[in-house]
């Protein structure tokens, strides 16, 4: 593992003496062939659009206004079991609490929608593999219809209000002025409720 | 010449499987290093099997995580059912 590290970092460092990194795990360990749409969703639609271009591969990340677009698209994109919903709910209420709690936000919900292959398919067993996978039994939903896997993770939850609150300062006041409420958009508990409302109207429905 | 020293400030991951983060079977991948950075400037790697990310973070970052929230995030995951993707350590490499 050390070694690993010094290796990685040998070229990367330039004139930094000391570097943090952290051991994160991969969400995305789906056959890429059976990945139907990615999505980093945080509940808000102020700049969450992804353009469509080509280089946009199927493992780009979409945003809420795109998804928003796909559910129209697609009426039956989600469909979940009544009882999944719930317990999701639950956990993801559970979640947004403790990170609200340490004051953190602008996390976002990264969603997959992977395609279940038929049985004689080369990446049938894999697909379902995922659920043996450790720590991800829990992320997992199959879908009513049969069709697909939903694979939910929080990410990039380590923003503190202040920070942004300071980023959001700088350059909203200057746009929109003094007068514009714009603190309410970052409060960590107002973010935690906006994700956790977003996702009982869309998702966990 | 460079020297560098990793230090572990927090680790789970004694109980995984390390062959993920060998650095002879990450060799092939991290001629790719180059292409899989973040768009918030940070790096990023994949391990081989795909199995872990391992993430440059910021100082504020790193101070959040090393205050109280990883002590409760902890007994948070400890629970069972959370879609809190995992951090597995936190680590320091140092270059003298």
């Amino acid at each position: 593992m050390r070694l690993l590290f010094s290796k990685l970092f040998y070229n990367y460092v330039s004139n930094v003496s000391k570097i943090s990194i952290i051991l994160l795990q991969n969400l995305q360990i789906f056959p890429i062939k059976q990945i139907k749409l990615v999505f980093d969703l945080k509940g808000s639609m102020v700049g969450r659009f992804v353009k469509n271009s080509k280089n946009l591969s199927k493992l780009t990340a979409l945003k809420d206004k795109n998804f928003l677009m796909k559910l129209e698209f697609e009426k039956n994109l989600i469909n979940i079991p009544e009882d999944k919903c719930e317990h999701f709910l639950s956990v993801l209420q559970n979640d947004v609490r403790l990170l609200s709690d340490q004051n953190l936000m602008d996390y976002s919900l990264l969603f997959f929608i992977v395609e279940i292959p038929p049985v004689d398919h080369e990446n049938y067993q894999q697909v379902w593999d995922c659920f043996a996978e450790p720590g991800f039994s829990y992320r997992l939903i199959k879908s009513t219809d049969g069709k697909y896997i939903y694979c939910f993770g929080i990410i990039d939850y380590l923003q503190t209000f202040n920070i942004k609150k300071l980023f959001e300062n700088k350059y909203k006041s200057l746009i929109y002025g003094s007068e514009r409420n714009f603190i309410s958009a970052v409060d960590p508990v107002l973010y935690a409720d906006r994700m956790l409302n977003f996702t009982r109207d869309y998702i966990f429905r | 010449m460079k020297f560098y020293q990793s230090k572990n400030i927090y680790s789970f991951i004694f109980y995984l499987n390390l062959s993920s983060l060998d650095m002879f079977k990450n060799e092939e991948n991290m001629k790719n290093i180059k292409e899989s950075e973040g768009k918030s400037g940070s790096f990023f790697f994949f391990t081989h099997d795909q199995k872990f990310i391992i993430k440059t973070i910021n100082t504020s970052e790193k101070e959040v995580l090393l205050s109280e929230f990883l002590k409760s995030y902890y007994e948070h995951i400890k629970e069972g059912s959370s879609l809190i993707t995992r951090i597995y350590g936190v680590y320091e490499v140092i270059i003298q």
